[in-house]
């Protein structure tokens, strides 16, 4: 995957530390995503912890997070300053991955309140705590001064006059500074106070007029305010966008096993599927912004829900209909594996999920008689394990998934949690329709690992 | 004490809503210029027997009126401007209406001061009481104006025990709940009693910020009233809690000086046992001591969640307190001092003025002067003198409202599109 960044001459010290403005574009191997999901996850996780013990930007604090995060994967990167050289190579494959990470999970995160103010709340105290690093840092480079200059930001500086008048009020207002000499030797910034609260919340900061004065310390509380700000409007926008992503697509999950390729409009019975980040997979591109989302593909799916355009009633194909019409072209990923896979494909994939000879005999015999549905049952049967007699009868992929999960699950389990839990489904690089279900075990096993980092993730008490 | 009403009557209700209630005005202040500000509004009525209506909204004042006239609400609460109309919310996905803007409010009730507040307890109210809301509205008054910045603020009486502060500025409506959170902790002196602690890791700075300096300018004008009124340290109980406040290094010279009070406590009534308690501080280059004692004292107890939350609804000016039946009306904080809440006119009293003076001037005032024969004239003044110094103001930023508009719009467009 290639990101469009980095430009400028290796002698150059570049700034590592990230707004997180532009979204990585390219393609990504999905469990490269997954990895990647997982690991920013943890690094979250990890933040979380740190700050529940500890006073958050105390010295014990920092040197608590430094420690617990240098030996996670993703987190000896992150805590790099930039003034730090590091072959070129490698600086921007780290890069790739902090924005790749921060991205996907920014897109896993920001369906539920919960979530989103979670999110918001872990990567700005790593934000902080990267910024106040390099802030810190022993280094001729001032990452500082690059990095808010690069993302537009601008403080209005006081003037000496300014501040020796204000010199009673500054001095009262602002902690660590002792005497008017002292006071002096200080940079003070003017800013809205809607760009300091932190300094304002907790009244360190002068205010007159809706102005907060705020010296050249408060800086790391001003960039974390915008970079808050920020972050939040992104994720405001990504839900809207994704809602139809995050509803619907649970009920995607079959037909989405069915897809190894999602294709927009192509035809609305295989687009999505449940993994949120699962969505940047259209077309191929690496779509993550929500703007972008939006702009690009927000139509498409609206279309296809019947939400936009002619408002037709695209719900889902039946068995019936995807095996009667609308026959899969070159490339598509559509249709019915029974019914439109050759006969030596099907047997090859009957064996890739780990039927037994005389089930895929059963099988391919039924789908070259023309009795899709009825291979389909067998198939059903086969791969849960069911006794020829039991009852079952397959009409519609989402039916497939349901009664799947509710096999897998034990009845009346799946609808335990209110939260839509994150699945992946694992994408195979053949471009042609894939047997219903033989990612079963496979991708459910994925489900487990992620539910579980979620469920300990979607703690109470998130603060505001 | 305030004379309770029985039960506000249906009947009584219209005629209110119907020939006093300044409909106009309110439509105007919530519109900012802007029909589809107002459209997009969350209202909220409470009606005869507790039946809650949530998420009503109105396209024009001629909906509004004729809501009121139809639903004759007991009470009326304000909420957000949302991205789209509130009454239309299930057209619309769930993530896309969401709660835009609204007035930064303060909320502030008299039960919160329980502990120095010792004329009365609950729900009881006596003009003693109220001077505790007086230093209130001085204190917070300055702070949104000179330390925030802001400028329209209607301060409006509750009805029974308490004051609403609607922050109406443009800044204000667009804060960020976290900002809300910012705001009114830097306002936030005195915790009430259950709230949570501030967020750890930033303790009370040991300077004093300019703001609680003036905080304590504003109430020490007024704290010997208070003292002298609430006899806030008359007793063995209240001197010994005055003196736990102590810091150490001040406590064993008070100690001594405590034991001759207790033993004659009439020859030191409260309001000497302060002046000796804060000459002494003070004397003793602990200025910081008197300020804090003055803070915890009268500092204004805020009611946060309400402040917090962009979808948090508060009662309306101008509604009849159902229990008290008096109108929450506006008043001018520069004049709280001569603010009495049992001067504030009930319904039963302003529909008696209205059918005196319509028996007498029938022909000659037009219905949609009515209020001018009642003494809700005073209140209604005030509330167009505040709505007409906003429009002015809305009009003169006239650019950056079209262009804040348009991003309104787009958002609630937005909404639907996606």
């Amino acid at each position: 995957m290639e990101i469009t960044e980095s430009k400028g001459s290796s002698a150059e010290p570049q700034v590592r530390l990230q707004f997180y403005r532009d979204p990585p574009s390219g393609s990504e191997q999905l469990d490269t995503v997954q990895n990647l999901c997982l690991a920013r996850l943890r690094l979250l996780k990890a933040v979380e912890e740190v700050g529940q013990d500890m006073i958050k930007g105390s010295k014990e604090y920092m040197e608590r997070l430094k420690m617990k995060l240098g030996k996670l994967d993703l987190g000896a990167s992150l805590l790099t300053t930039s003034g730090v050289h590091v072959d070129g190579l490698r600086f921007r494959e780290e890069i790739r991955r902090d924005v790749l990470s921060h991205f996907l999970l920014r897109l896993a995160m920001c369906r539920t309140e919960d979530q989103r103010r979670w999110f918001i709340t872990q990567e700005t105290d790593l934000f902080r705590l990267r910024f106040q690093l390099e802030q810190n840092a022993d280094s001729r480079f001032s990452a500082v001064a690059a990095f808010l200059s690069a993302n537009g930001i601008h403080f209005d500086s006081l003037s000496d006059a300014e501040r020796s008048d204000l010199a009673p009020e500054l001095l009262a207002a602002t902690p660590g500074i002792g005497s008017d000499a002292e006071l002096a030797t200080v940079a003070f910034y003017r800013a809205h106070f809607t760009e300091a609260l932190d300094l304002v919340r907790s009244r360190r900061v002068y205010l007159r007029d809706g102005f907060a004065y705020v010296p050249e310390t408060g800086v790391v509380s001003m960039a974390t305010t915008r970079f808050r700000a920020h972050l939040s409007h992104q994720l405001a926008v990504a839900c809207r966008a994704l809602p139809y992503l995050g509803e619907d697509a649970r009920l995607w999950c079959s037909a989405a096993r069915l897809t190894s390729w999602l294709r927009p409009a192509s035809r609305p019975a295989c687009s999505i599927c449940t993994l949120p980040c699962a969505a940047i997979i259209i077309s191929g591109t690496l779509a993550v912004d929500g703007d972008k989302f939006a702009k690009e593909y927000a139509y498409g799916i609206r279309y296809n829900y019947g939400k936009e355009g002619k408002r037709a009633d695209f719900s889902p194909y039946s068995c019936v209909r995807i095996i009667t019409t609308n026959q899969p072209g070159q490339g598509d990923s559509h249709g019915c594996p029974f019914r439109h896979c050759g006969a030596d494909l099907l047997a090859q994939r009957l064996q890739a999920a780990g039927i037994s000879q005389d089930q895929a005999q059963g099988i391919l015999t039924r789908a070259k008689d023309s009795q899709y549905q009825l291979a389909c049952r067998d198939y059903f049967r086969a791969v849960h394990k069911l006794s020829s007699d039991h009852e079952v009868s397959i009409n519609h992929p989402n039916q497939y998934y349901e009664e799947s999960r509710a096999l897998l699950l034990g009845n009346g389990q799946q609808q335990q949690s209110a939260r839509a839990p994150v699945r992946v489904t694992k994408v195979k690089a053949a471009p042609a329709a894939t047997a219903a279900g033989s990612q079963a075990a496979e991708s459910d096993w994925l489900d487990e690992t992620i539910d579980q980092e979620m469920s300990q993730v979607d703690l109470s008490a998130y603060e505001a | 004490p305030l004379t309770m009403c029985a039960e506000l009557l249906p009947e009584e209700l219209a005629t209110y809503y119907k020939r006093l209630y300044p409909t106009h005005l309110m439509v105007q202040w919530l519109s900012y210029r802007s029909p589809a500000y107002f459209a997009n509004r969350e209202f909220s009525m409470t009606l005869h027997d507790d039946i809650y209506l949530r998420f009503l909204s109105y396209n024009y004042e001629s909906e509004f009126r004729g809501a009121l006239l139809d639903r004759r609400p007991e009470k009326i609460d304000i909420g957000a401007v949302y991205s789209c109309r509130p009454r239309d919310r299930a057209t619309v996905s769930g993530g896309a209406f969401q709660a835009k803007e609204k007035e930064l409010v303060i909320d502030i009730d008299l039960t919160d001061y329980d502990g120095v507040r010792l004329c009365c307890s609950d729900a009881r109210v006596c003009s003693k009481c109220w001077l505790f809301m007086r230093i209130a509205v001085q204190v917070l008054d300055r702070a949104l104006r000179c330390d925030f910045g802001f400028r329209h603020l209607l301060w409006v009486y509750s009805g029974r025990r308490g004051i609403h502060c609607w922050i109406c500025d443009r800044t204000a409506r667009q804060l960020s709940a976290n900002a809300r959170t910012a705001v009114i902790e830097y306002l936030s002196l005195v915790r009430r009693p259950g709230d949570k602690q501030p967020q750890q890791g930033q303790q009370q700075p040991p300077k004093c910020h300019p703001s609680v300096a003036a905080a304590a300018d504003a109430i020490r004008r007024q704290f010997d009233d208070l003292v002298r009124q609430q006899d806030l340290f008359g007793t063995k109980d209240r001197t010994r809690a005055l003196l736990a406040q102590l810091p150490e290094d001040l406590r064993s010279v008070a100690d001594t000086a405590v034991a001759s009070w207790l033993a004659d406590p009439d020859a030191y009534p409260s309001l000497k046992r302060w002046k000796t308690i804060s000459k002494f501080a003070v004397s003793r280059g602990r200025q910081d001591v008197e300020q804090q004692l003055l803070i915890q004292y009268a500092y204004p107890r805020l009611d946060v969640g309400v402040s917090t939350g962009v979808n948090h609804l508060l009662k309306a000016p101008f509604c009849v307190h159902p229990k008290t039946g008096r109108i929450c009306v506006p008043f001018d904080p520069a004049a709280v001092d001569s603010f009495e809440p049992d001067s504030v006119p009930t319904l039963a009293q302003l529909l008696a003025e209205l059918s005196s003076a319509s028996a007498q001037q029938q022909q000659q005032k037009p219905h949609l002067m009515a209020y001018k024969s009642t003494s809700l004239k005073a209140s209604i003044e005030l509330f167009a003198k505040f709505v007409d110094s906003l429009r002015a103001d809305e009009a003169q930023a006239a650019d950056g409202a079209a262009a804040a508009g348009a991003a309104l719009r787009d958002a609630s467009n937005g909404g639907e599109i996606l």
